[in-house]
């Protein structure tokens, strides 16, 4: 048996649970308290590394109502350096605390030499480091006896080194760890302005049966290249990528990242009206459900 | 370099030591050397901003962390100054904590080494918020009532002894910091003393963070049971010092009310 069939699937997630929001501190009480259509959170797992007060005692009171994914900004799955394992000691207890849907990084690097660069720094697209990211991805897999998933990420510089295109990369990581794919299609844009890919090849050819999540986020356009900033609305070229990503993968767990310039809660949850409507003929004509209603399934642990 | 290595994994080792060099030296506000090692692994259609980008992103993200988590250091000292401090901060201080919440440990003492008249009390103010960040987020614990106490049998009262809440810090200010955080958050700061204050600081019932000024006799009290886990008879002959000997048993038992009102007790024994 191969390591990618011994892996339980995140529980549920093949269940549509609809479309979510990051969750953001600015917004805990609206989230508890206000009647609002957002179907689940994604929260950042680094935010929740402390012991207590009120991050944790809020994030225990959303997770009580709706379903959570961990999204992790600092795994570091493709650097050379050793697994931290303190690192996944730390994820693993808020896993065991916190019961996910989803547990999220980025297919990336972020330290190097003992030192965080605190950013997703891209890899080389090499046959070389498939065979690393599997091997390393194994282990986290293993020391948390579940499923990962991992995000494309933008870039802004591209290495000569590399000999694969980016979805031939991440379908090859995938195929050969198990583990599950996120898709950002706002940094499809990003990747596609900044280093010229072709976003519709991109969609055509990443393998869906490996995507499960998805992301939209703003950007900072400076005219020659663009920046992943997640401090604005969405812009008109992202919500039309998204249309065609969720016509093509059916429907999976979208949400909306807004990381800052944060909003009032309203404003994210109009924005996230506004996805639903791109994504609506594909729910409409496929057996989806309705988005939302899966809630209860979901929710509990 | 021959092609064959700098394809394997031996060219993502070169690739990751040249980057994070690059980003580190670069928060120095210097050039790196690395950068044009770097220039020849890219390719020739990679924006020519590229670089920049990450290495402005590395610094502006730091000094943006330590500006959010301090709030009042930042408006004693204007942005000018504050943004001066924090870009020094980072060119000395690589960051090696995976979560940011961490990255400004280090920077009161950074700061109270620094050669500027106001070094002293940027340093005290900054350790002040950083305090309040520990209550903020210690761990959760329960909290006892006021009746444990008074449901005590009189032979247990010599042996008390106290379990704080992880919350409870006590902070010692030198250089009047507190009451100019007061001051900026719009209460009248305490009034101006050349002494050393100890405060107490905790997070209350509601999850917010509390504190206040501990007076000469309720420190040494606290710092005894709170923090050196003595037992009430060794706390009283502390405070022989302080107070006299007829005050102490009515000072310890109003101290001690206080305290489980506050919600500073998790458990006795
Ligand atoms: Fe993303």
């Amino acid at each position: 048996m191969t390591q990618a069939e011994r892996l339980v699937p995140n529980p549920s997630v093949t269940d549509f649970a609809g479309f979510g929001l990051g969750l953001r501190p600015a917004h805990f009480h609206d989230v508890l308290h206000n009647s609002h259509p957002v179907d689940w959170f994604e929260v950042i797992s680094e935010n929740f590394f402390v012991a207590g007060g009120k991050p944790r005692y809020y994030l225990s009171q959303i997770r009580e109502r709706y379903p959570v994914a961990l999204h992790g900004v600092s795994l570091s799955i493709g650097t050379r350096d050793p697994l931290d394992l303190a690192y996944l000691g730390q994820l693993k207890a808020l896993i065991d605390e916190v019961k996910p849907v989803i547990v999220s990084d980025h297919m990336c690097w972020t330290s190097g030499g003992g030192h965080n660069s605190h950013d997703l720094l891209p890899l080389p697209y090499t046959e070389e480091v498939v065979v690393h990211l599997i091997e390393r991805i194994n282990q986290v897999q293993d020391f948390l006896g579940r499923q990962i998933v991992l995000e494309n990420v933008s870039a802004y510089v591209a290495f000569q080194q590399s000999e694969l295109q980016e979805w031939e990369f991440l379908n090859a990581v995938a195929n050969g760890s198990g583990c599950g794919l996120l898709l950002d299609v706002n940094n499809i844009y990003v990747n596609e302005r900044n280093l010229g890919i072709n976003a519709s090849n991109f969609l055509n050819n990443i393998e869906g049966r490996h995507i499960q999540q998805i992301h939209v986020a703003g950007h900072s356009d400076y005219g020659s290249y663009v920046i992943d900033t997640h401090d604005a609305p969405i812009r008109p070229e992202v919500f039309e990528l998204f249309r065609a990503a969720f016509e093509r993968f059916g429907p999976i767990n979208t949400m909306i990242e807004r990381d800052d310039h944060i909003p009032e809660f309203a404003v994210l949850v109009d924005e996230l009206n506004q996805l639903r409507s791109y994504a609506a003929p594909s729910l409409d004509a496929g057996d989806a459900g309705d988005a939302g209603q899966n809630r209860e399934q979901l929710g509990g642990s | 370099m021959p092609a064959r290595i700098e394809s394997s994994l031996v060219g993502l080792e070169h690739l990751q030591h040249h980057m994070m060099a690059f980003l580190l030296d670069t928060a120095q506000g210097t050039s790196s050397s690395h950068e044009a090692e770097l220039q020849r692994l890219l390719t020739a259609d990679s924006p020519p901003e590229g670089l920049q980008i990450y290495s402005h992103a590395y610094g502006t993200r730091l000094v943006e962390v330590l500006r959010n988590d301090h709030e009042k250091l930042y408006s004693w000292l204007g942005s000018e100054l504050f943004e001066s401090f924090a870009r020094s901060y980072v060119a000395s201080h690589p960051s090696t904590v995976r979560s940011l919440r961490h990255y400004g440990a280090g920077f009161p003492s950074f700061l109270a080494e620094l050669e500027h008249p106001k070094a002293e009390r940027a340093a005290q103010l900054c350790l002040f918020e950083r305090t309040l960040m520990d209550a903020y987020d210690s761990a959760s614990a329960p909290r006892l009532a006021a009746d444990r106490l008074t449901a005590l049998a009189p032979e247990r009262w010599p042996v008390l002894k106290l379990r704080c809440h992880p919350s409870v810090r006590v902070f010692t200010d030198t250089a009047t910091a507190v009451s100019l955080w007061q001051e900026m958050n719009g209460a009248p700061g305490s009034p101006p003393s050349s002494e050393v204050q100890h405060w107490l600081l905790w997070r209350d019932h509601s999850r917010v963070c509390q504190f206040r000024h501990l007076q000469a006799a309720e420190y040494v009290a606290f710092t005894a049971m709170g923090t050196s886990h003595l037992t009430l008879a060794d706390t009283a002959e502390r405070l022989l010092e302080t107070l006299s000997a007829e005050q102490i048993a009515a000072q310890l038992q109003q101290f001690l009310g206080q305290w489980f009102v506050d919600g500073l007790v998790s458990d006795i024994n």
